[in-house]
């Protein structure tokens, strides 16, 4: 190809690339809108078929990530406040008919909600336990044999525990002989959850969202306030938005955001009711750009903020699936790691993997959905790295995200099938430059 | 006559268990008890009485803690006096060697304050698996297993071990588990999220609260931990720097009597005389009666937090009696609940009401609520549908004040069912009744 050809060629693919994605997002949620509810959408039903592996390759190993499963809202407060919201506006009759709709589907799920704030749905649990159910079937090879054991572990958030529960059962109860070990606790948080304080790197300025000390704080909420339109947003639901002054004293940029994030965990609970339809579009869609802002800037590839910082820290986790792989393959003593834990976790692995879309700078919210798009971190999301052995003993490793093969910027003429050693100097190789992000940047504020 | 005569016997015998040892000779005999509440779970070696004829086992109800744990207590806090006092010199020779075990059993403790061990999941598997092989009748295919837990980790993942458990004892049924705010007042009623608690504890009187603490006190000045600390540091005085002398002295108990629950191979029993590991325990146990047993304190309403607990365990069994799909209901929770939960059932030897803070060790010892201690309601039924129902305590028949059906342990479910709702309904009262 000549020089000439190849930029033809080069800029062709470019546009065609730039065309198809324009408005990913956008185009996405309205085709679903269920991808609005951002990091509460549901987990695929539909499970791609698998690349098949080399000739004379059979998977031995296999190595694993997951988020817990659907969750209720993470706190009762919100069902509280959008209840008594509602009910005052209904003794008031100041309810528009969206608003009067909001409250008759809203009171009927109340009571399944109520106290139930943070804790893994039963459909968390299904997925759970669909997932463990299809690892076994796809390679069952890992699973048999006299004494296979598995090594679980989670967070210590109890919707993280009954998560590897029902993962762990469904093995269980498909092979009663396998030995399987439950872990939590705070001592084995940090490659798990490598954003608390577990983790030597980790900041105040680096850890969850309500810390004072964030770096993204300011530009979040500028953003905030050019997305979201609370007399919009509140004016769909009632006729005077001005008694809403006392559910927000603070903030109604606040209030709103909660009360869309809490309507988007319906699909998650037990219960068959929806909200979201009911609301302006365009505020459920800015919502989610906003919100995939927050995750984007606190997690994923942002350079402008904190150069990379918050992807990096999630090198304890690759500390971990390298040791434990070297050992287990060594050893032969570990079939199976299991891993349970949070979306963060699984977003700066897929960037620190520099795995396509997931490690690209934007500057602006609507630059970011058009690549990075925490809808594809479903409930129940999990990364799976399968280990492939041929007779020779030469080994082959390739990833699974939410069960489809991944690929990745690893040369390979087996691709989506890596050789061990090369993914394991990519590794190293990224961890290498993550060291060299965090040690040269400083939070902004600390 | 004879048969009656035997039930009597019988019941003689399971009434007064205890009566045999007092509890400064049990814990002499078995020193884990005087880890109280950190005891091991000693497993039953005798397999239970059989039912009576024509009884067969088809429902369980379950109530139980979780299992080995690790300390409560943060682990720094022990290294960093006996670095502290190293560095100044005020160690004895023994403290040196206490303090170079420690270290070196530190980073096995660090950041696991309050976690489940491998001995508590062996605990819990253990129960389970016991529980498939003894009423194995209950687990028909077809049926469900269903538990519930506290929201505390080691909770949950004790009841994640004892579903472990049953799958490889062979139950294939369906499973459903669950945790969380909505389960919190009926498994762990010693908590904010049951308004019973919230009622009784907003009514307790500070003076009826100060004479507690005051027998608890006067236990605690008859220990003399000047004399066990003066074993490990050289100067009296530099360790009140430190902090008062008995809560140092009860760091260490609190050490050593939970490393048996790690299955570390370490000990430091040794660092105390059986008087002082008796004495250690004496006050932790009268601190339970009085806030969880059968104390006379706060007007004898200790226990009556359990309420909502019971109730639920009579109305899960009216429903699952009704629709017969459950096998099995299963409940995680905490130590202070199940101690309630006994006082409240009036079981024998967890009723006796204590004249003076010394005689509490007799009456009611904490250490038969063990690690992964458990209740167990085991429902047995004829072909005429009658309904029996034995209590196990830690997997031992357990009697109270009802007429027995048969054998001096089994109850009409109909007669036991009256007696829990009406002490049920008596521990509202109480709590009602205390002054605002």
């Amino acid at each position: 190809m000549s020089r000439a050809r190849f930029f033809l060629s080069a800029a062709i693919l470019f546009l065609a690339v730039v065309a198809a994605s324009a408005q990913t997002a956008r185009k996405a949620i309205e085709a679903d809108l269920a991808k609005a509810s951002h990091i509460f959408n549901m987990y695929p039903e539909q499970i791609p078929d698998h690349a098949r592996p080399p000739k004379g390759y059979k998977p031995f190993y296999i190595s694993h990530y997951g988020r817990h499963g659907a969750r209720n809202n993470g706190s009762d407060s919100e069902y509280v406040l959008f209840r008594d919201m509602l009910e005052e506006a209904y003794r008031t009759g100041n309810l528009t008919p969206a608003g009067e709709e909001a409250r008759l589907r809203f009171q009927s799920a109340f009571p399944k909600l109520y106290l139930r704030g943070g804790e893994l749905s039963s459909k968390g649990w299904r997925q759970h336990r669909e997932i463990a159910t299809r690892m076994m079937a796809d390679y069952p090879e890992v699973f048999r044999g006299k004494e296979v054991h598995i090594d679980a572990r989670s967070t210590t958030v109890p919707r993280c525990i009954m998560s590897m529960a029902a993962f762990c059962d469904a093995l269980k109860e498909r092979n009663t002989a396998l030995q399987i070990s439950q872990n939590t606790g705070s001592w084995l948080m940090n490659p798990l959850n490598p954003f608390t304080t577990a983790n030597p790197d980790c900041l105040p300025s680096d850890t969850g969202f309500g810390s004072p000390h964030l770096a993204w704080d300011r530009p979040y909420h500028a953003w905030r306030k050019k997305l979201l339109h609370p007399e919009v947003f509140f004016g769909s639901l009632f006729k005077d938005t001005s008694f809403l002054k006392k559910y927000a004293p603070r903030s109604p940029y606040s209030l709103e955001e909660s009360l869309i994030s809490m309507s988007g965990t319906l699909q998650c609970s037990d219960v068959d009711v929806s909200l979201m339809d009911l609301y302006p579009f365009e505020e459920v869609y800015n919502n989610y750009l906003l919100v995939n802002y927050k995750y984007y800037v606190s997690r994923g590839p942002d350079t402008l903020i904190q150069k990379g910082r918050q992807w990096a820290l999630v090198t304890p986790f690759f500390d971990d699936l390298l040791s434990c792989a070297d050992a287990d393959i060594a050893s032969g003593d570990v079939a199976v790691r299991l891993r349970f834990g949070h979306d963060i976790t699984l977003m700066s692995l897929l960037t620190f993997l520099d795995v396509d879309g997931w490690n690209k700078p934007a500057s602006d919210p609507w630059e970011i959905a058009e690549n990075w798009n925490c809808y594809n971190v479903p409930m129940a999301a999990n990364a799976q790295f399968i280990f492939y052995r041929n007779r020779r003993g030469d080994i082959l490793v390739r990833m699974m995200y939410n069960e489809a093969d991944v690929l990745l910027p690893i040369a390979s003429e087996m691709a989506p099938y890596y050789r061990w050693e090369d993914f394991r100097h990519f590794c190293l190789a990224r961890k290498a430059v993550a060291r060299q992000i965090l040690d040269s940047t400083k939070p902004l504020k600390s | 006559m004879r048969t009656a005569l035997l039930t009597v016997f019988t019941a003689l015998c399971l009434s007064f268990p205890l009566s045999a040892q007092t509890a400064r000779e049990e814990i002499a005999a078995d020193r884990n008890k005087a880890g109280g509440i950190y005891c091991l779970y000693a497993a039953p070696k005798d397999a239970p009485v059989p039912a009576p004829k024509g009884f067969k086992p088809f429902y369980i109800s379950y109530f139980g803690r979780h299992g080995a744990r690790h300390n409560l207590a943060d682990p720094a806090v022990l290294l960093n006096w006996l670095d502290q006092a190293a560095a100044a010199g005020k160690l004895t020779p023994l403290g040196e060697e206490v303090r170079s075990r420690y270290t070196a059993l530190y980073p096995q403790l660090k950041l696991r304050e309050g976690d489940l061990t491998a001995v508590g999941t062996a605990q819990l598997e253990g129960i389970a698996g016991r529980m498939m092989g003894q009423y194995a009748r209950v687990f028909q295919k077809g049926r469900t297993v269903r538990a519930v837990s506290s929201t505390a980790p080691r909770c949950l993942l004790s009841m994640a071990a004892f579903l472990h458990g049953l799958r490889s004892s062979g139950w294939k049924g369906g499973i459903s588990l669950d945790t969380g705010n909505a389960w919190m007042r009926t498994v762990a009623p010693h908590r904010k999220t049951n308004e019973l608690y919230v009622q009784q504890r907003g009514r307790i009187r500070t003076e009826d609260r100060a004479a507690c603490e005051a027998d608890v006190q006067r236990l605690r000045d008859e220990i003399d931990a000047q004399a066990f600390l003066s074993r490990l540091f050289s100067d009296r005085e530099w360790v009140r720097s430190l902090g008062d002398p008995h809560a140092i002295m009860n760091e260490f108990y609190s050490l050593a009597v939970s490393l048996p629950c790690t299955g570390l191979p370490a000990d430091f029993y040794d660092l105390f005389t059986p008087e002082e590991l008796y004495r250690e325990w004496a006050v932790e146990n009268l601190r339970y009666y009085g806030y969880f047993g059968p104390s006379k304190y706060f007007g004898g309403t200790s226990w009556a937090i359990a309420a909502p607990a019971l109730e639920k365990i009579i109305s899960d069994a009216d429903e699952d009696l009704r629709t017969g799909t459950t096998a099995a209901r299963l409940r995680f929770g905490h130590d202070l609940g199940l101690m309630c939960l006994y006082s409240l059932l009036d079981l024998e030897g967890w009723r006796t009401v204590a004249a003076d803070p010394h005689e509490v060790a007799d009456a009611w010892r904490s250490y038969r609520v063990p690690m992964a201690g458990n209740l167990q309601w085991i429902f047995y039924r004829n072909d005429a549908g009658d309904i029996l129902v034995r209590l196990r305590v830690n997997e031992q028949d357990a009697t109270l004040p009802v007429e027995p059906a048969a054998k001096g342990i089994f109850y009409r479910w109909e007669d036991l069912r009256a007696h829990c709702l009406a002490r049920c309904a008596e521990a509202r009262k109480r709590i009602e009744r205390m002054p605002l």
